[in-house]
């Protein structure tokens, strides 16, 4: 099968600590086409992107041919040189210099800098995309939205033959896309390759060839546009079978334990009003970007909303910081264990018990062994591994890392606990304890608001469904109503 | 007792260090292993010690106060002006001069904690101020105690041959340990220290917690200061200058790290002694100052890389 | 035009407030706005002026040098070995040496940071010991003086002679002649360093990687840009800049000591800080690490002149230090400041 494609993979699967997040991946991609990658959370995307571009080594046996010769090991620098550019958020520019030298950099390797060229070349790039900037000036001093263009402008001077796009529109402005667009086409025209990755599905019905539909690791299916309509795209996206055992409530659920109301926070969420009871589980789903993480964060007490009110037991509920949030017995798991929630370098111990220092006293001094039985506790109740109180938290695993997570949460007694992507990035089976840890605690008289793009997991867990889109809630449903399907198209296509 | 060695790893490191130098410098020279070597041995690294306790505890957050010895000398113009020029009774002489090493230390948090502006930047302007609010308060000069009102904290033996100024660093060893070890606020700097933003999503208030830090810092600058102005039976705007990068290579040969989070005020401690009597027995051997320089330069440099090889 | 206002913001503002110093100051003493006196300004600030381009490189590229007043010194003393040694007639000989050494030491710093990924805060500090350590050692503390001849000479040479053709001239210098041109060779060697450090970053290939580098080490990486290179050539840039300026303070002074420049490593980092130099890396201002370096240095001399003491002159400093940190901060807070821009790519 040696086609034409410009590059290609043969069963590429990739494994982190144990956990497959690629399975045998075959995918190609034609010079001239877009092919959009479409999937959720987790389902992959940016690791075969990363493979691509030569960040990460994919696992023995899989293969990578660009322009049908074998490139046995890819690494960043070989990528960039072969001419395949990513189009990463923020990461790849430099903002202390001029839009000039992001577009030029590297590409000149005079002695001296040639001002004139350089200026001349970003002007003749930008000029061709249809972009109008004064490239003097410095990066840092333009939106992320312009940035973005400077990267793919970057990406053209570099005469790329495949540019990755990752949600390139999630910061532009609505002309800006359009400007987009007409990039995209003219790259087309050229023969450039492109790779757009978007949750936006009105997106990809616009400016894609070709679909990739990927679902944990593994290559759903590959097919021109016009063989898709939204309902099928979303079908393939979630997947019809039920991968989770579904654990509701089985007794009543008790009085509205938590409300909220007209809740607003522009421009990331606003009018925001529902209630939960004891012991229910609430699944808040919606894309990337609804305003969910935001919702939960300003409930928590990390920002403040312009309007609204929150109660808890009935009562007026106030927070002046997260601190007070959580003596309130208000508890958030934050979405990136990585960057907000696990402490590196500090012990599984210390994690814990971060948050509830007051309960680790004897004498009004923390006390080591008070602190130890604690972590042991939760080691034992929720089953961490290994049992190793003291080792760095660094090295556990992803799903016992957020077992340590929600052991620190379950220290601080809640009331209510936000958990926000609880199972992302950990491998099936602990997400199955996650799910009955979570049950466990709703049972136990915690309500839950479970925030999870995983819709088979909200479904498998929820009592009722909030739906949120563009910062509102535009769905609510009790789970024995609702299909995924439906869902779906009510709530996420709008 | 294994579990014990493991978690103080990089503690009982650094004291077999000072044991194997303590038992190679009483061979090595006759005058080293006596009394009054050993009680002089500590007694001269008070100051050093308690700048450096500070020293780490502002690298504990994740920052690094390098207005400490400015801190540390002003405090030692204002004690020797208060009781030598102005003649007021010892004790509050020191109650103000502590006053306003805190507020000092304060007016850091603030501009750190609140300001969000970077530690080293922040401190080192307040290094010139505080200095030069010395320099003005001495006009230049160095100011004399009389010798009799100060002699307690650097000139007094008990029993006639225990420095009370030992008995100081014990009491400033207990409370930076109990601070940093048993103390929510010590704690909540460290987690602060290994990542702001983890902080802020577990609740902890990032800028009050700062301010405590630098204040702290400024406190033990304040005790560093009222032994070396007995000792030296004088005040000077610049007389603990040089002793502010000293106490980082203390706190980093102690296993603190810049890039905060890490560490322990008990390695801090070792670090300074370990220092203290690699210079102290050097001079027993008659080996110059200048070796000793080059051995501590060296030894930094080689704790280091020996670290950051294991790291990876 | 409002570009240039909005861009040179801080250039201006510096500008101002010398300005500002300085009237007040010539109020009081007349004598400070004499082109003798400014003059006089920029030579004794020319050691120092030299050296803050390299300690501003070194601060680009996110690291920091606590150990230039080590080299300094040990330069200055192989500049006045050599100058001895010849009997001062090889003044360019002695200037090489000092260059050479001070470079040599920059690199080693440089190498062990790039290598060993230890903060270059703690790596310096180690140097600085080995450095001054070494050097006392070697010296036994003494310093070496009696330099003559043409290396005495040269920090101070006026190649010019002052302009002094018209009447008009004569009659407003008193006598003296227009000055301008006729300035202490010291003064071109700073200009000649600063117009060279221009050069360096603004023109050529690898002075703009450095700033990249300084900028995005990730991005860097990716482009290909090597972290070793920029650093050895920060670091070895300041070290050259330390030997040449330990060569015109030898020069001035006749006499070079193995505790010079003790202390130098804080006033250069304030003078960078002052004229906007940024700590994260990436950012530099020629223009304002001069006004730095002249700030400072008009205040020492105002000081002087109108007989306030000495020691005023650290307060001042730390009150402007704090002034010049405070309000980039503010601005940078302000909403849509640069802090706003710079977190929003981060959700990822």
């Amino acid at each position: 099968m040696q086609s034409n494609a410009v590059l290609e993979t043969k069963k590429i699967s990739k494994t982190y600590s144990g956990i497959r997040v690629l399975h045998d991946i075959d995918f190609s991609l034609m010079p001239g086409e877009v092919h959009a990658l479409v999937g959720e959370n987790g389902a992959g995307k940016s690791t075969l992107i990363k493979i691509i571009a030569g960040v990460e080594a994919p696992d023995d046996g899989g293969e990578l041919y660009f322009q049908g010769k074998r490139i046995p090991h890819m690494t960043a620098a070989k990528s960039i040189h072969l001419g395949i550019s990513v189009i990463y958020q923020d990461v790849s520019l430099f903002p202390n210099l001029s839009i000039a030298e992001n577009i030029c950099k590297g590409l000149y390797h005079d002695a001296f800098v040639n001002w004139k060229k350089i200026n001349g070349k970003a002007k003749e790039i930008l000029d061709e995309m249809g972009v109008q900037m004064d490239v003097q000036q410095k990066l840092r001093e333009i939106s992320i939205g312009k940035r973005q263009l400077v990267a793919i402008a970057r990406a053209i001077t570099f005469e790329s033959k495949v540019i990755v796009m990752d949600e390139p529109t999630a910061a532009l402005s609505s002309s800006e896309v359009e400007m987009l667009y007409n990039i995209i086409r003219t790259l087309r025209g050229k023969g450039v390759a492109i790779v757009y990755i978007s949750h936006k599905l009105d997106e990809i019905f616009t400016v894609a060839d070709r679909i990739t539909v990927l679902r944990d690791g593994e290559r759903i299916e590959t097919a021109p546009v016009s063989e898709f309509d939204q309902t099928k795209l979303i079908n393939m996206m979630v997947g019809r079978e039920l991968r989770f055992v579904p654990m509701h409530n089985h007794g009543d659920t008790g009085e509205v334990l938590f409300e909220v109301r007209g809740l607003t926070q522009e421009p990331a969420f606003r009018d925001i009003s529902f209630a939960c009871r004891r012991g229910e589980i609430v699944g808040l789903t919606g894309l990337v970007g609804a305003g969910r993480s935001e919702l939960a964060q300003a409930i928590f007490g990390l920002t403040h909303p312009q309007s609204g009110e929150m109660l808890l037991q009935g009562a007026p509920l106030k927070v002046k910081d997260a601190n007070d949030a959580i003596r309130k017995g208000v508890c958030y798991l934050p979405e990136d264990r990585r960057s907000q929630g696990l402490f590196q370098g500090h012990s599984m111990t210390r994690n814990i018990t971060a948050v509830t220092l007051g309960k680790q006293l004897k004498r009004g001094l923390i006390n080591a062994g008070l602190e130890l039985k604690t972590a042991e506790k939760y080691i034992r109740e929720i089953s961490i591994r290994p049992n190793l109180p003291h080792i760095n938290v660094e090295s556990l695993s992803g799903g016992n890392q957020q077992k340590a997570l929600i052991a620190r949460w379950l220290n601080a007694d809640p009331k209510l606990l936000i958990v926000d992507e609880p199972t992302s990035g950990v491998d099936v089976g602990a997400k199955l304890e996650i799910h009955k840890l979570l049950r466990s605690l709703a049972e136990q008289g915690v309500c839950v608001i479970l925030i999870s793009s995983d819709l088979s997991e909200v479904f498998a867990l929820s009592d009722r469904i909030l739906v949120m889109r563009q910062g509102r809630i535009v769905n609510e449903v009790a789970v024995g109503e609702a299909t995924q399907e439906g869902i779906l198209q009510k709530g996420l296509l709008g | 007792m294994k579990a014990l060695f493991q978690k103080h790893r990089n503690e009982t490191i650094l004291a077999s260090i000072f044991l194997v130098l303590f038992v190679f410098f009483s061979f090595a020279s006759r005058n080293f292993f006596t009394l009054s070597n050993v009680m002089n041995l500590f007694s001269q690294m008070v100051t050093l010690a308690f700048l450096t306790l500070g020293m780490a505890a502002s690298m504990f957050s994740g920052g690094m106060d390098l207005s400490i010895g400015a801190v540390c000398s002003m405090c030692t113009v204002l004690c020797a002006t208060f009781v030598g020029t102005m003649g007021m009774h010892t004790l509050p002489a020191l109650l103000i001069t502590l006053a306003i090493a805190i507020a000092c230390g304060l007016f850091n948090g603030f501009l750190i904690g609140y300001c969000k502006i970077n530690s080293m930047l922040v401190t080192l302007g307040t290094q010139s101020l505080y200095t030069g609010i010395g320099l003005v308060i001495s006009k230049g000069v160095t100011v004399s105690i009389p010798l009799d009102r100060f002699a307690l904290f650097g000139r007094t033996r008990l029993f006639g041959f225990l420095p009370v100024e030992i008995l100081i660093l014990a009491l400033g060893i207990l409370l930076a340990v109990l601070m940093f070890s048993y103390l929510i606020p010590g704690r909540r700097i460290f987690l602060i220290g290994a990542n702001p933003q983890v902080a802020r999503f577990a609740g902890i208030n990032i800028a009050s917690n700062i301010l405590v830090t630098y204040a702290f810092c400024s406190a033990y600058a304040f005790f560093g200061a009222i032994v070396l102005a007995s000792r030296v039976a004088s005040g000077r705007a610049d007389v603990a200058a040089a002793l502010v990068l000293k106490s980082v290579s203390a706190a980093v040969f102690g296993g603190v790290s810049t890039l905060g989070g890490i560490g322990s005020m008990a390695g801090a401690i070792l670090g300074v002694a370990v220092i203290q009597i690699v210079t102290n027995g050097m001079d027993m051997m008659n080996f110059s100052t200048y070796l000793q320089q080059i051995s501590i330069g060296a030894m930094l440099l080689i704790v280091l890389a020996f670290r950051h090889r294991k790291r990876h | 035009m409002r570009k240039i206002l909005r861009e040179k913001a801080r250039e201006l503002i510096l500008i101002g407030v010398i300005i500002v110093i300085g009237i007040i100051v010539t109020f009081i003493m007349p004598a400070f706005f004499s082109q003798l006196n400014i003059i006089n300004v920029l030579y004794s600030n020319a050691v120092f002026g030299i050296m803050a381009m390299g300690m501003m490189l070194i601060i680009t590229t996110g690291n920091i040098d606590v150990s230039v007043g080590a080299q300094y010194a040990v330069s200055g003393m192989v500049v006045a070995l050599v100058a001895r040694a010849t009997g001062g007639e090889q003044p360019l000989l002695a200037i090489l040496a000092g260059m050479g050494t001070g470079m040599a030491l920059g690199l080693m710093n440089g190498l062990i940071v790039a290598k060993l990924s230890i903060p270059a805060i703690v790596v310096t500090l180690g140097t600085l010991n080995i450095m001054r350590g070494t050097l006392n050692l070697i010296t036994s503390g003494n310093w070496i003086d009696g330099l003559t001849g043409p290396f005495a000479k040269f920090a101070n040479l006026r190649l010019l002679k002052p302009i002094n053709g018209l009447g008009v001239i004569h009659a407003i210098t008193g006598g003296k002649g227009l000055m301008v041109f006729a300035l202490p060779l010291a003064v071109y060697i700073w200009i000649l360093v600063m117009v060279v450090t221009y050069i360096f970053l603004y023109r050529t290939g690898v002075g703009r990687d450095i700033l990249a580098v300084g900028g995005n080490k990730e991005a860097a990486r990716r482009v290909g840009l090597s972290q070793t290179k920029a650093y050895l050539l920060a670091f070895g840039y300041m070290g050259m800049l330390a030997g040449l300026a330990s060569a015109i303070a030898a020069s001035k002074i006749k006499i070079a000591q193995p505790s010079n420049g003790t202390g130098y490593e804080m006033k250069l980092i304030a003078a960078c800080v002052i004229g906007g130099t940024e700590f994260s890396g990436g950012v530099a201002s020629i223009l304002g690490t001069l006004l730095g370096v002249l700030l400072l240095g008009v205040i020492d001399n105002g000081l002087v002149l109108t007989k306030v003491p000495a020691y005023w002159q650290e307060l001042a400093t730390g009150v402007i230090i704090i002034l010049a940190v405070g309000s980039s901060a503010f601005r940078t807070m302000k909403p849509g400041g640069r802090r706003a821009i710079k977190s929003g790519g981060d959700r990822k």
